[in-house]
């Protein structure tokens, strides 16, 4: 019994679990189950600090960066709402059409540039197969080839910023940055910010992105379908269709992303600029009639930005004229933007987006509070020591901490989603393991952290039996489609990844090299 | 008239979520015209920049309770999804009443004499020129919690009904499931 009472932090987590695979709401049963064992605690000696929820709950809500993920989430619910993806994929489909596997490498595309509506992997899935796998199966494509890249494209938008998984991952390690530099002595560490984590992601997503399409094409030159695999709905596009259905939205995400990189916008500003293109396009492509809903509103901000640039160059600010076609270009953009609005309102569109759009930020900052409050009880039970103490008693230093919590993820995301992982698991494990070196022998970073968790998780998505994607994928995907194909398909794709997740391991530079070279 | 409650609950919760939707519209627009400001014409209020604070913090609480109505909270439905009714009904009652009551009580608990204190002073904000309404923001705390609180009880209230086998009330909103969030 003692025993049992001197062990209640580990007691928590694994009661936690268990609770959790009820399938009570994971937000409330994370939050309840720690309120149980802090009064077991309160009665057994232990002192749980129940005061300081007020004050991290507000710290939640007041904490100007996590604005953008309201906003985010808003942009990525419009794209979807307004049909963007599906007129995304047609359109790659047409321009892949050359390819071998084409529609296969679209779905993997489509799947990265909509990152940022992705929050969690089940949505994304359901949404990618049902739009792509009745396409992908009527166009030849083997089931297998078809589940595993629908799977994959669904989980690889977790990694490609500007997705708010890493927006949240990036809060969350940035206080544990802070405080493993405090524990070593470091009083005045340089702040990882969410771009340092958006730069980071950066390249390993591209080299995913790839890997994958490379495998698409040399499964699709072996098995060679004889130019079958096309899409059969493109046949009547044209060049200038397809401009006019990928420019615009590839463009936008590029913009958000720049903004972010270049260290011109904070992620912030760029979700709202984010949100009023994309409120552009939903509008525009309401009424593809009239050209003047997109044209105006693109046409003033081409003006700013120039009047910007302008204003750089030839050092001519505060000048008369910079301010008149400031204004100008300024009015183009928000009265085009509220045209767009306006109709969005008319039609229904913007109401049933918000709606959405509430709800999901509800969820995720549900959870958020929840795992507040677990991680504040988990704290006062002595659970930090205790992990602590684990980590570093561990045979095989860096290596040996770095695998243990790696295997302790990958096993989590059999049955938790990313976010919930994200707010319990990184607060306990990243302030010690920050303190520890590198592969390489330099101080660890929390940019390498976060990307090797994150592609980590996702390959825990993917892999089957209990992979999450597949699980949800199972439920969108026709009858005719069999469960083993399911699996088999996703099977190279973890390999795939586990490919990525090696190489991280001994060239930290891939994740590493854009925060520095853009930012220091 | 007791049958009433939980549709009373779900109603009030209903209106505080399309308050909350009203405000993360306008989180956009202040954030969109702070950028435009600072961007083009080099200017901003201190004001202005922490409106869109005020706007994410009734986005991001006032929908929570509601989202428990329409089944947006994700769960871990690897056993939950097959259950059978009655099954999923016996989990939302005891859920709702060891953790989500404990846990909306407790935040309305202990952020009441947080807020009274912000109240009290009538706390401004940390900027000289900011919004001088912080004890506004700080008061959403125990309005969530306590809407919570009673949309737990609805649920609970739902979930007993369909266990035994009152009415075939749904525990979930009609409409709610198929309609996929992103």
């Amino acid at each position: 019994m003692t025993l049992l009472l001197e062990h209640l932090d580990l007691l928590m987590l694994a009661m936690s679990l268990l609770m959790l695979l009820f399938g009570y709401p994971a937000a409330f049963t994370l939050g309840g189950v720690a309120l149980v064992f802090a009064g077991i605690g309160f009665f057994s000696g232990a002192a749980p600090t129940m005061g300081a929820i007020p004050i991290r709950l507000f710290g939640i809500i007041s904490n100007e960066t996590l604005i953008a993920v309201p906003l985010f989430i808003v942009m990525g619910i419009v794209l979807k709402k307004a049909r963007i993806a599906e007129d995304l994929l047609t359109a790659l489909g047409w321009l892949f059409r050359k390819v071998p596997g084409g529609l296969s490498v679209s779905v993997t595309v489509v799947g990265a540039l909509l990152a940022a509506s992705t929050g969690i992997v089940g949505a994304t899935v359901v949404t990618m197969g049902l739009i792509s796998l009745p396409s992908l199966l009527k166009a030849g494509v083997s089931p297998r080839l078809a589940t595993g890249s629908i799977a994959a494209a669904g989980t690889l938008g977790q990694i490609i910023p500007p997705s708010i998984v890493l927006v949240f991952l990036a809060d969350q390690l940035s206080n544990a940055y802070q405080t493993s530099q405090r524990e070593m002595g470091n009083f005045a560490p340089d702040p990882f910010s969410i771009a340092d984590l958006f730069a980071a992601a950066f390249l390993p997503g591209l080299l995913l992105v790839g890997v994958y399409v490379i495998y698409q094409i040399a499964v699709s030159l072996r098995t060679d379908t004889g130019g079958r695999d096309r899409s059969t709905g493109c046949g009547a596009m044209t060049a200038i269709d397809v401009w006019f259905a990928m420019g615009p939205p590839l463009a936008l995400i590029l913009c958000v992303l720049g903004a972010i990189l270049g260290g011109v916008a904070t992620p912030t500003e760029a979700a709202s600029l984010g949100v009023a293109g994309a409120l552009v396009l939903a509008g525009n492509r309401q009424l593809p009639g009239r050209r003047w809903l997109l044209l105006v509103p693109l046409s003033g901000a081409f003006i700013l930005v120039l009047t910007q640039f302008g204003e750089a160059l030839w050092d001519g600010s505060g000048s008369v004229f910079t301010f008149a076609v400031s204004a100008i270009g300024a009015l183009a953009v928000a009265g085009g933007l509220f045209a767009n609005i306006i109709v969005l309102f008319r039609n229904g569109i913007l109401q049933n987006v918000l709606k959405s759009a509430v709800e999901f930020t509800a969820m995720v900052f549900a959870i958020m509070i929840g795992a507040t409050i677990f991680s504040l009880v988990f704290r006062d039970l002595g659970g930090d020591e205790t992990v602590s103490v684990l980590l570093q008693d561990l045979p095989g230093g860096t290596l040996g901490a770095v695998l243990i919590v790696m295997a302790v993820m990958f096993a989590l995301g059999f049955f938790l989603d990313f976010l919930e992982i994200v707010f319990v698991v990184v607060p306990l494990v990243a302030p010690i393991l920050l303190q520890l070196p590198m592969p390489d022998g330099s101080p660890m970073s929390p940019a390498w952290l976060g990307v090797m968790m994150a592609v980590n998780l996702q390959t825990s998505f993917l892999t089957p039996p209990f992979g999450f994607a597949l699980f949800y994928l199972r439920g969108a995907a026709p009858k005719e489609v069999a469960t083993a194909d399911i699996y088999l398909g996703a099977a190279p794709f973890v390999g795939l990844q586990l490919l990525v997740l090696i190489c991280l391991w001994f060239f930290p530079d891939i994740a590493t090299w854009l925060p520095r070279y853009l930012f220091s | 008239m007791m049958k009433q409650i939980p549709i009373v609950v779900t109603q009030v919760n209903r209106f505080a979520a399309s308050i909350a939707s009203t405000c993360l519209f306008f989180l956009f627009v202040t954030q969109f015209c702070v950028v435009l400001l600072r961007y083009v014409f080099d200017t901003g209020f201190v004001w202005m920049q922490e409106l869109p604070l005020y706007f994410h913090g009734a986005a991001v609480l006032l929908a929570i309770a509601y989202t428990l109505h329409t089944g947006g909270h994700i769960r871990v439905d690897i056993f939950y999804r097959s259950a059978d009714r009655k099954r999923k009904a016996r989990i939302d009652a005891a859920g709702s009443l060891f953790f989500l009551l404990p846990v909306s009580v407790t935040i309305f608990w202990y952020s009441l004499p947080y807020v009274i204190a912000s109240w009290a002073v009538m706390e401004g904000s940390a900027q000289p020129a900011g919004i001088p309404a912080v004890f506004v923001l700080k008061t959403l705390l125990p309005v969530f919690s306590l809407l919570l609180a009673f949309q737990g009880i609805a649920q609970f209230w739902r979930a007993c009904a369909v266990l035994s086998g009152e009415h075939e009330a749904d525990l979930a909103a009609p409409g709610s499931e198929d309609e996929d969030l992103a």
